[in-house]
Formats: structure tokens, sequence, C-alpha cells
């Protein structure tokens, strides 16, 4: 079931993002999408729920790891924290975006390669 | 780890479920906080989460095992579809529960019988030590005692051999006297066999001397039986021959070697065996041995072959061409079974076939019928190996479920067989469904599922969507190809049940045949006794026959009895008395070792058994041991020894002619010829002595009841142990059974064989019936036009019947070739017909014809009743 929605991310952002996100501190899955569309300053939007299938991705590959607590309004939650590969991981995703974007750059505005 | 998450499934369910709740349930918190009303900010809070069912389902799916998922899948779907046509799964699975039950359970009998090896250490290093006596022309011949003695000092090739002989023991004592089935056997019987004691310990050497030897070692059923299976049997007693005799051991239980035994004790030179054991020519004992190791059985074989030549130079006055024969123990147990066995094999492999055939022609037709729903589901999006897949699980379940019934089945099919065959099949309590078995079932019906679920499911992919649907048929598209297939299946099926149909007439044709041959003598209504009255209580002549002249009067007294009588020599019994005759005339003449049968008999004998008197006339109470001996013959010894001349007056002796004190004995009588050892052998020379002139202590009580027999049992033993209250009655039957017994184990093949082509022919029936009614059903729109246009319903049936008939026809005519070619392994089993008998051939295609007739007619007549409006409209 693939979602198909005109703002479509291209496959691996949501999963760049999360991480990006995580990097600086664990969240639980409410905050981790509140802090998402804050930092995008509303440009994304992304489906909130999608977030968890990602999530599960990212939990089978060893990116994040999960644990069971307590959130700020004394509800039950899981949290997530990055792990070293999914830093890693942040990395390699990271700087392959960055060559993907000057290439289309370049093709989109030659004049300023 | 994966796998450890995929089985915490639920939990992971669960916990999603809880984590997107508390995503929504805090979105609606703060919405409510920043006044959005309740009802609202559900709704937006629902609104932007998304899909929250489709995005648990891809957030499971992340963690699913591809593969197995699916099977698990497809296998619910199987179960629907196949719960959806129940009528096509209970045929399917019963047809091939049938196959492979029945296939399984002959199996089992086989693996048990000639696959496993004997239940000895190393059975195939035992062999049977056989005297090739050629003078006597016996190449199997048991051995005299101090033969085996020279073989047993001599030899170099066994590890320890070891002789025996039955003995005739009385168990007295605790309840009714019993003729206990023993054997008398020198050292090493055991450790020859490899098999201990389960209790106590075997013979030790010293205990076959005299004095030692009053020790014994007891069957487990003979423990149980006897002394109810007491811990500390070991060192009590029996009273055996009046003797008491310590048990010192307990065989395991099934063990019982050679044949029933119950009870093994050492042979010394006691009075009764000592001339015996002294004895160079008295052939008395069987012989086994345990090769060494790395002897093969023709390097025993021609080593002993030296060994007896050695001997019959030292003694030519007894070892004369005799020989020795070593055979394999496996072959000598086991050897006669094996044709029947395979025969068995061969023709349940065919019902498996049949029944495979019939599944598959189900299959097949069912597939047919869904190639409408596959088309559609093909043009919805479904992938088509995902559909293969799907069908094909489908298959395999239907099978392997089969096979599961197919196994209960067997356990039944076996208890039955055991109960119901006869005694003499070798090893049949070994019979056992084991993991050889079950791994032959399993495969079985993998394999069968394999191939129906692969053949449909390749055919039904391959259709394109579009034309299925156009014709709008179900399935009126079919190949012509997918067609012809079932049709030559039903033609095969034909085929072969009419094979197994051939095989069953042929071998119930030469059972009824083998029942009618005059036995010469009539054995209803009559019960025989046999006993053996011991030395010590009846010492010689006088005694023996006071006994039985008692007992005549007693039991010619009982109410119910036409006649009572006795003779020595047990009717249908495969080892007469023998001995070699000499008759006057040819004294003379080099020696007939040819041995004749002697029978002991009381003057009403010939009566009693309804035995014709040719000339002459029959003993009398005069005939004692005062008057002239007499001796009476049948036919084939008048025709062997005076053919063309009057044999009344010759005379005849069984002692040695030129000594002093010889015998002669005259003929009085000459009575019609009696097949002894059953009606399938030709009559054997016979000679009939009066029991008072010739006592022996090992007889037969015949009595002839005015009605059944089995119901006087009771009464005669009453009789004989009113006279002597510790006489054992060895056994009791009537003739009937006796003779029932002989022939039983043709009876258990000639059943078993019918019921598996019974069960062809229902197969096949059932076969074209599908086919018809399914070809039937594929062309009412056609059929329906014809109905339109004038056809009568005779018509109709007509065309559907001449196709039926064409098939029939075909598969007949294969089925004759095919029975032409394979009956010929039926041989060995007939009696009196040939495996290519014309009558049998032809009365089974006509059977066949008929049948198949009669299954073609019922949808020929739906055929014909169709209504034509009905019909078209459904088009």
């Amino acid at each position: 079931m693939k979602q198909s929605s005109d703002r479509d991310l291209f496959p691996g952002a949501l999963e760049m993002m999360i991480l990006q996100t995580l990097r600086l501190a664990p969240l639980h899955g409410y905050a981790l999408a509140q802090r998402i569309k804050q930092t995008s300053d509303e440009l994304l939007h992304v489906e909130e729920g999608s977030l968890y299938p990602a999530l599960q991705r990212m939990l089978k590959a060893k990116w994040v790891q999960a644990e069971w607590g307590t959130s700020a309004t004394n509800r039950r939650v899981r949290i997530y924290k990055i792990t070293p590969a999914g830093r890693k991981q942040l990395e390699r995703e990271v700087s392959r975006f960055d060559r993907m974007l000057q290439g289309i750059l370049k093709v989109m505005k030659p004049s300023m390669s | 780890m994966n796998i450890l998450r995929f089985f915490r499934r639920d939990q992971l369910h669960q916990d999603l479920e809880q984590e997107m709740k508390a995503h929504v349930d805090e979105r609606v918190d703060e919405l409510v906080r920043s006044g959005v009303a309740l009802d609202e900010a559900r709704r937006v809070a629902a609104r932007e989460f998304g899909n929250r069912t489709g995005l648990q389902e891809e957030a499971r799916e992340v963690w699913t095992i591809v593969w197995f998922d699916q099977l698990a899948q497809d296998i619910r779907y199987a179960i629907r579809a196949l719960r959806r046509t129940p009528g096509f799964t209970i045929v399917v699975m019963l047809t091939l529960a049938l196959g492979i039950g029945m296939n399984t359970a002959i199996f089992s009998v086989v693996n048990a019988v000639l696959l496993q090896p004997l239940p000895f250490k190393n059975p195939d290093d035992l062999a049977i030590l056989w005297v090739d006596n050629k003078p006597e022309d016996i190449h199997e011949d048991v051995s005299s005692y101090p033969n085996f003695e020279d073989w047993r000092n001599e030899n170099t090739v066994f590890d320890s051999i070891a002789a025996y002989s039955g003995a005739a023991v009385t168990l007295t004592g605790s309840g009714e006297p019993e003729q206990v089935r023993s054997i008398a056997t020198t050292p090493g019987l055991f450790h020859t066999l490899g098999v201990e004691p389960a209790q106590g310990r075997a013979f030790l050497a010293e205990e076959n001397q005299v004095g030692r030897d009053q020790v014994v070692v007891i069957s487990d059923g003979l423990w149980k039986r006897k002394l109810g299976g007491v811990p500390n049997a070991v060192g009590q007693s029996l009273i055996l021959n009046g003797k008491p005799y310590m048990i010192v051991g307990i065989m395991p239980k099934g063990f019982e070697y050679p044949e029933r035994v119950d009870l093994w004790m050492p042979l010394a030179p006691t009075p009764a065996y000592e001339s015996l054991m002294q004895s160079r020519g008295s052939y008395w004992l069987s012989v086994i041995g345990r090769l060494k190791s790395g002897v093969s059985v023709k390097v025993a074989q021609s080593e002993m072959s030296a060994l007896a030549k050695r001997l019959e130079a030292r003694y030519p006055n007894f070892n004369t061409n005799v020989g020795a024969y070593i055979e394999p123990m496996y072959d000598e147990v086991v050897g006669g079974m094996r044709p029947a066995m395979l025969v068995l094999l061969g023709a349940v492999g065919f019902v498996l076939l049949i029944a495979c055939a019939n599944v598959a022609n189900l299959i097949l037709a069912r597939a047919a019928g869904r190639q409408r729903e596959l088309a559609v589901r093909v043009a919805l999006g479904a992938r088509r190996m995902r559909l293969m897949r799907q069908i094909f699980t489908e298959n395999l379940l239907v099978s392997v479920l089969a096979g599961i019934a197919g196994v209960a089945l067997t356990f039944i099919a076996i208890r039955v067989m055991v109960l119901l065959a006869p005694t003499d099949i070798p090893r049949l309590t070994e019979v056992r469904v084991d993991a050889t078995v079950l791994a032959f079932t399993t495969v079985l019906s993998v394999i069968t599922g394999f191939i129906f679920g692969l053949a449909p499911t390749l055919t039904a992919s391959r259709t394109a969507p579009g034309e299925s649907m156009k014709t709008g048929g179900k399935g009126s598209s079919e190949g012509t190809g997918n067609r012809r297939l079932r049709s030559a299946l039903v033609m095969a099926e034909i085929a072969v049940a009419l094979l197994l149909l051939v095989g069953a007439g042929l071998l119930m044709r030469s059972f009824y045949l083998l029942q009618s041959v005059d036995s010469g003598f009539d054995p209803e209504n009559v019960l025989a006794a046999r006993f053996t009255i011991p030395p010590l209580k009846y010492p010689q002549g006088p005694q023996i026959a006071g006994f039985y002249e008692s007992l005549l009067e007693h039991t010619r007294a009982l109410p119910g009895v036409v006649s009572a009588d006795m003779a020595s020599t047990v009717l249908l019994s495969r080892l007469p008395n023998s001995a070699g005759v000499v008759v006057e005339d040819r004294v003379g003449q080099p020696p007939d070792r040819t041995p004749i049968p002697l029978d002991s008999i009381t003057p009403g004998f010939f009566n009693t058994m309804r035995i014709a008197l040719l000339r002459g006339r029959a003993f009398t109470e005069q005939d004692d041991r005062q008057s002239l001996p007499v001796v009476i013959v049948n036919e084939a010894f008048a025709r062997r020894y005076w053919p063309g001349q009057d044999a009344l007056g010759k005379r005849l002796t069984f002692g040695n002619p030129r000594s002093p004190n010889v015998q002669w004995s005259s003929v009085v009588g000459i009575v019609a010829d009696v097949r002894r050892s059953g009606v399938d052998q030709e009559p054997r020379p016979e000679t009939y002595f009066p029991l008072k002139q010739r006592p022996v202590r090992s007889m037969q009580l015949l009595v002839r009841t005015a009605g059944d027999p089995a119901l006087l049992a009771g009464a005669v033993k009453n009789a004989v142990w009113s006279i002597d209250k510790d006489q054992p009655i060895t056994t009791i039957t009537t003739m009937k059974a006796l003779m029932m017994e002989r022939v039983a184990q043709r009876r258990f093949s000639m059943v078993l064989l019918g019921v598996f082509a019974a069960v062809a022919l229902v197969l096949a029936m059932i076969g074209i019936y599908g086919v018809m009614s399914y070809s039937v059903t594929q062309r009412l729109s056609e059929l329906g036009i014809r109905i339109a246009l004038g056809a009568q319903g005779n018509d109709i049936i007509k065309v559907v019947l001449g196709e039926g008939a064409v098939l029939t026809a075909i598969g007949v005519v294969a089925g004759i070739a095919g029975s032409l070619l394979l009956t010929r392994f039926l041989a060995t089993q007939l009696f009196g017909i040939s495996p290519t008998d014309a009558v049998t051939f032809a009365a089974v295609a006509i059977a066949i014809g008929l049948v198949s007739l009669l299954a073609s007619y019922i949808p020929a007549r739906r055929a014909s009743r169709v209504d034509p409006i009905r019909v078209l409209r459904h088009e």
C-alpha cells in the first residue's frame, strides 16, 4: 500500500528527517511528528501516521531503538533513540541527498554551477 | 531477532495500536486545549493522522516473514475453497485415503514379512544345515545325531551350531493337561540365534547329560498363561511328562523359535532318546548354525560338502551319497511367501494408480470449472504465480489430509488383515506401522499432491483472461488437450480395473476348482481329536489297545455320534508316518526307498470316513495279534507295485526281508485313493494296518456326528478324561476346519485381491460417471439446442452413451492386452486354470462393459431431460 499524496516525499526522505531529528534528542512518536512539523516551518505536511511504519522499518534496520516510557502528559509511549548505526546511516543519506541536490540544481539552473 | 519478533506478533499489534492511539489522543488534547470542540478535535486529529488501519498494516508488514505469511494465507484460502465444494473435497479425500491407506497397509505387511531382517542378532549370518539325502530324493532332510556331532566337531566355517527336534511334552498339575509345543535342543541354540533369555539363563553345557537335564526354558507366553506371569517364576517347577522340571529361564516376549514353541529343554541321552542319538541312520534333528564373520554361504556350502564327502568315506553304510545343503535362514522362513506378497503389492499399487487417476480427473474438472473465476482474478490484478501457488496449495492440502486419513485407515486395515490372515504366513506378528512405512506414506501423499497440484495449475494459469470471459461459460473454453487427458485417464482406469478383476477372477476360479476336487473322503461333520499316549503308563500293546477300546466304547455311546474310529496318520497333515516298503514279488530287486505312509486303523475307519472300498474286505475285530497279518492298500499302491495284476493276496513288509523274524502282511482289500496332504497334490501309494496288529501311540480319534461336530468337542474331551484324567489332547478340531486351514493362504490372497478389484471397479465407475457427467454439463447448451431442434430424449441418450461406450471399449481392449501380459505372474498361485483363461477374461470384460454403460447412462438420462429453454437462457 503506497501512499499517493501530491506532496510525496522521495523514498528515504522521511527516514532521513526522522534520524536527523532524533540525533538531537530521543523522542516519542507524537513529539517527533510535532518537531518535524515545526522545524520544517510547515512546509512539509507529512501524514502523521506514516511516521509509524517508517519507525518500524528503522527499528528492523536497527537505526533506532525504542523503549517504553511516559510522556509529559502521563501517557504510556514508546521513546525512540538513534543508534550509532543510525548515525552512520544518517551521514550516508545526507551525503547522497547532497549529491542528488547538486545534480538537480545543475540541470535546472546551469548558470549556477 | 526478527524470528523472535515474529512470534510475538500479537504483542506487536497491540503495541502499535496503543502507540497510534496515544498519538491521536495527544493531538486531540492539544486541539481541545487550544479551544477546539471535542468532536471537531477528534475529526481533525484523525484526518491528520491518516488511515490508521492501513498504516497499522503497513507497519506490521515490516516484520512479516513474507513467505510464511503468504503460505498461511494460501492455506486459509484453500480451506475456504475446499469447504465451498464439499462434494469434491470428500470424494477426493476418500479416494486418495483409500488408495494410500491400502497401499500402506499392504506395504507394512510386505515390509514385515519380506523386507525386515529376522528378529535375531545378525540374522544374515544364520543358516540351516540340511542333509542332502539323495538316495531318498530329499534335498532338505533333517540330520542324525552322530552326523550332527561330526559336523559340529569338524567344520571350520560356523561359529556355533545347534540341533533340535520336536518333543512330546505334557504339562500336568495345573488345570487341564496340556500338550506344550516343545523342542529338545543341544546346547547353544539361544547363543547361535543371538537371543538371551529375558529372565534367568540359558542352558549350561552340562545340562545335556542325564541327571542334570531336568531343566527347561519357557516362553513369555507360557509364563503368562500357565504361571500367571508371577515375578519369581525362575526356579519354580513344572510337571512335564510326569516328572518335575525346574524353570531356569524365560525367553523375551515374541520369541518362539522355531515355530510357536513354548518350551525348550536340553537334549540328553535319556532312555527315550538314547538309541536315537546313537543311530547314524536315523534322521530327526534340525540343525542351524551361525556363520563365522566374513564367511559366505557359498564358502560354507563347499566346505560342508567336502566334509560330507569325508563322512561318506568313513561310513559307507550310512552316508553314501548323503551330502549337506546350507540354506540361509531367511530363505527358509520367508521364501515361499515372496511371489504372493509381490502380487499383492503390485495389485494394490494399481489400485492407487486408479485412485490417483480419478483424483486427477476430478481436479482437472474443477480447475476447468474455475477458469472464469481465475480469469477475473487475473484481470483484477492477481499475480499469476500467486494464483498458481494458491491452487497448488489447495491440492497439496487435500493430498496431505488424505494421507493422514490414509494412515488411520492403514491401522484399521492392518488390524483386520492380521486377524483374518492364515496363521502360516510367516512373521505376521511382526507387522506394525513403523517409521519406514510412515515415511512411505508421507512421500506418497506428497508426490500425488505434487503431481495433481502441478498439472491443472499449469493449464489454469495459461488461459488468457479475456478469452474465458468471452465465451461466458463455466469453462466451455476448455481446451481439447484437457479433455483428451481426462478421457485418457478414464480409459486407463478401466484398463487397470479390468486387470485386477481378471486377476481376482482367476484366483477365485482356481480356488473353486481346488475345492471341488474329490478328496476321496467325506470331511463333513467329522470331529478329529489327536493325542499321544505316554509309554510309561501304557508300556505294551495290550494296554494301548485297552485304552483305545475304552475310548471308542465311550465315544460311540455319546448322543449325536454316528460312528467313531481311529487312525494313526493325521489326514491332511503334511508328514504321514512313512517307511520303506518291500513287496514280496520284488525281493531280489534293489529296494525301493520311497517312503510309503502306513496307517494303523480301527476296522470301521473306511466306513466312518466314507472312503470307498473297491475290492476285497475291510478289517474286522478278528484281525488281531493271533491271526494272519493283513494289510489294505490303496489304488495308487496297487497300480504302482502290481500293475495289471490282482493285488489281493499279495504280500508286503516294512521290515527287513532277509531277517528271520520278518512279518509279511497279506493284502485283503483295496480302497480308493485319498488325497491326504491336500487336494492340490497327486495321491500317493498308501497302506493301512489293523490297529490291533500294529498298535501306535499317536492316534487321531475321528468321530462322525449327526449334527455340528464342534458341539461334541467337550463331550469327546470328557470321554477321554473319564478314562485317564491326565491324558492331554493335542488338538481337537473339525475336519472342515483342518481343510480350510490348508487352503487358508490361497483364500487370503484371493480375498485380498477380490477386495482390491472391487475397490478398483468402484473407483473406475466413479471416474466414468464423473467424466460423462461433466461432459454433459459442458455441453448443456449444445444439447439444449439439439432438443429444441427436435431431437428426442433417446437420441440424446444414444449420443452420450455412445461417448461412454467408446471410452469403455478402448479401456477394455487396453485392459485385456495388459492382462494377457501380466497375469503370468499369478501362475504360481493358480490351480487347474491357465493365466489366460478365456472364460474369465470374457466374463470380466462383459461385466465391466455393463457397469460402465450403467455409469454413463445416468448422466445420459439427465441430458435427455434437459429443458432447452432454461439452458439457453443461462447463456
